[in-house]
């Protein structure tokens, strides 16, 4: 990789951070063309998509989206392997190839994700921090887990890293191991957020959340005042029967909190910005339930499958992201999720299934559902 | 009467069906047209490659060695590939004297010819009732099968038939150019019957040889798809189909190469990932890999079939690898021998 590609890369992480800071002189469109160009010029792949859209590059619109498959077919990145410092990978069945976004610097990554965060979950100066996941390893190899880290590292005051742990608290993190969701630990957490008189951030898969109402048995499980419960999807096919609303109420219920502060979560390996839930008291972030807000430097459209243009308002489509945070992969991606745009975000309305089977052939998705 | 005779019974009426100038031949070439999607080229081509009316002698003694008998059969039918239901009465009538049959309402027509040709020789029915020491038939999909044999009354013998995919395996290294506009013609002739719908059809392709041989072997798909495409246009798409089009377009645009004709679309990668099936609709994506035989054996569960050129080394350890599936040579991916049921994953 050449010096000088090097740099531009590095300049346009910057640049991308200072406009996720409110105090870029650059535009949206301006940037998010000077990165579509950058990687038109450095990934040969995009080139070849570019060419033969006939796209000019010269409106945020005519930038082609990447497929959210080309993710797990090959390498989408300027950079070659060797300058990766994390490998983010999707999560998938042994059948189905995981799909990896490999990122050269974590700076951008961890700054965006840091501000939607914090204008979504964060109403105090500081929180107690826990996710319902099981350590990671490192290096990280998921989006969200990293994710997770980096709000216990910047949201709560007593995180410090792996080796210095003079600060850390009496209670475990990490709350989630073979026999689910670490109830004694929780509770522990839990008794250290009341005694700071902090709220609890509690960091969650919905898959993680249900199973631990399954644990509590109805028992309630009251958590601090101002407590935010963050969730997200989680593996794809198996949250499908999950019910969002549902999960809501429940917890709200068990945790004897406000149903606002149960907040929905939406990322994706591929991306590195997301958007949330603005339901919570105090944060900055407002929207309705239901409605998944983008930050500034994520614009999000619902297009039409066969000609990837815009549907009419209101129209369900296929998730088009344009995110600035991709400055070394794809920075527009097209996805399989079908959205609605309503009330300056997207209510998410599930995968696209494919064309139904005809004939006794297999739906494409079907390869991934594994021998039986 | 026999066994033999009554499967030669439904051969024979498979053949006046065929038969385009035959009363009943002349309807249901009218009604395919209405229920396959297929273009009138692509239903004749279907006919005369895989519609099965001249299996030898030892086939059929096979297909009759390969079923369970009983005194009385059902069977129920889905929206298969128009001509599939000649093989599933076949197999029920090689094994038992009584078959009741419950047709698909979206795929009806073959059924009805044969049963208008041959009266007496099964029975129509909207009603399954089987009872103890039946044998049930059952065409589907995973849920539809597992629904039926879960409320199946006890002792009746279940065989379930579900959806499948059919891959290619090609060795080309020193291939000649002859060799290789062969087996493209082969690959080609598979992929455009039925549209890519049937559970035999290649929607994964797998090849070794040098970027030279793989490239070449890629023109020659082109070309072949181009010509065959013109004597047989491609038949009606469903927008969610249209829909797979474009994103395997945009996805193999950025992967690899893609050569987009008016007659279907050919892909070249160099990706070994199986992460999902080619969409139906003459979709056909060559991927260049240095070891196929893993890539295959992870989706050995769907595969039912693999067209297959290269050395005998190959062949074998593809055949252990994937005991279940039919290896044959490409271009007869859509006639299996009458010689049982088409997939073997159940066997």
């Amino acid at each position: 990789m050449r010096a000088a590609t090097l740099e531009e890369s590095d300049a346009l992480h910057r640049e991308v951070r200072v406009f996720a800071a409110g105090q870029s002189r650059s535009t949206f469109d301006e940037l998010a063309l000077r990165i579509a160009r950058f990687q038109a010029t450095n990934i040969a792949g995009f080139r070849q998509l570019v060419t033969r859209s006939g796209s000019l590059l010269d409106s945020v619109e005519a930038i082609p989206g990447v497929p959210s498959d080309a993710f797990k077919l090959t390498r989408v990145a300027v950079h070659p392997p060797e300058l990766d410092v994390v490998r983010f990978r999707t999560s998938g069945t042994s059948a189905e190839a995981q799909g990896v976004h490999a990122l050269r610097s974590t700076l951008t990554y961890s700054a965006l994700s840091e501000r939607c965060g914090q204008r979504a979950l964060m109403s105090e100066g500081a929180a107690v921090v826990v996710a319902l996941t099981p350590e990671p390893n490192d290096p990280v190899g998921s989006s969200l887990v990293f994710m997770m880290r980096e709000f216990m590292r910047r949201f709560d005051p007593n995180f410090t890293p792996e080796g210095t742990a003079s600060k850390e608290p009496p209670f475990e993190r990490w709350l989630f191991g073979k026999e689910g969701v670490h109830l004694a630990g929780f509770e522990r957490a839990r008794s250290y957020a009341s005694q700071a008189q902090r709220p609890l951030l509690v960091l969650a898969t919905s898959l993680a959340l249900w199973q631990l109402l399954e644990q509590l048995e109805g028992v309630h499980f009251p958590l601090p005042a101002s407590s935010i419960v963050m969730h997200t999807g989680g593996p794809k096919r198996r949250s499908v029967d999950l019910d969002p609303g549902d999960l809501r109420a429940r917890l709200a219920l068990s945790f004897e909190l406000d149903p606002g502060q149960i907040v929905g979560e939406y990322g994706m390996t591929e991306l590195c910005s997301q958007l949330y839930e603005g339901t919570a008291h105090g944060v900055s972030l407002k929207g309705p339930s239901g409605v998944f807000v983008p930050p500034a430097w994520l614009r999000v459209t619902p297009v039409d499958p066969l000609h990837l243009r815009p549907v009419e308002p209101g129209t369900v489509g296929l998730a088009r992201f344009v995110d600035l945070g991709n400055v070394d992969s794809a920075v527009a991606v097209i996805t399989q999720d079908l959205i609605r745009a309503r009330d300056g975000g997207i209510e998410l309305l599930g995968r696209q299934p494919g064309a139904v089977a005809r004939g006794c052939s297999l739906a494409i998705e079907a390869l991934l559902e594994g021998a039986e | 009467m026999t066994p033999q005779e009554r499967v030669r019974a439904l051969v024979a009426a498979a053949r006046e069906v065929a038969d385009k100038d035959s009363p009943v031949g002349k309807r249901v070439r009218a009604r395919w047209l209405e229920t396959t999607g297929l273009s009138r080229e692509g239903i004749e081509l279907a006919v005369e490659n895989s519609l099965e009316i001249s299996p030898s002698e030892a086939e059929i003694e096979q297909l009759i060695t390969s079923v369970p008998t009983s005194k009385r059969a059902w069977v129920l039918l889905s929206a298969n590939v128009f001509v599939a239901s000649h093989r599933a009465l076949a197999l029920a009538l090689a094994g038992s004297e009584r078959v009741l049959v419950r047709v698909s309402r979206r795929d009806p027509v073959l059924t009805a010819a044969l049963f208008e040709a041959c009266p007496g020789l099964f029975e129509i029915t909207s009603e399954l009732m089987p009872a103890r020491g039946d044998v049930f038939w059952a065409y589907g999909k995973k849920d539809t099968l597992r629904t039926v044999q879960a409320n199946l009354p006890v002792g009746v013998q279940f065989l379930g038939h579900g959806p499948g995919a059919g891959a290619a395996l090609l060795e080309l290294s020193d291939a000649t150019v002859e060799e290789m506009q062969t087996q493209a013609q082969g690959l080609v002739l598979d992929t455009v019957l039925f549209e890519q719908r049937g559970c035999l059809s290649p929607r994964v392709v797998l090849v070794t040889g040098s970027t030279k041989e793989v490239n070449r072997f890629a023109e020659c798909v082109v070309a072949e798809l181009t010509s065959l495409g013109k004597r047989v246009p491609r038949g009606e798409l469903s927008l969610d189909e249209q829909a797979d089009l474009v994103r395997f377009c945009d996805t193999l645009t950025y992967v690899g190469k893609v050569f987009e004709t008016e007659a279907g679309i050919v892909a070249l990668s160099q990706s070994a990932s199986l992460s999902a099936l080619t969409p139906v609709g003459r979709a056909i994506h060559i991927q260049h890999v240095e070891e196929p035989i893993l890539p295959l054996a992870r989706i050995g569960h769907v595969l039912t079939s693999v067209g297959f050129f290269g050395s005998e080394t190959l062949r074998s350890q593809l055949v252990r690898t994937l005991p279940k599936a039919r290896v044959t040579a490409l271009g007869e991916m859509q006639r299996p021998p009458f010689d049982g049921p088409v997939d073997l994953r159940q066997r």
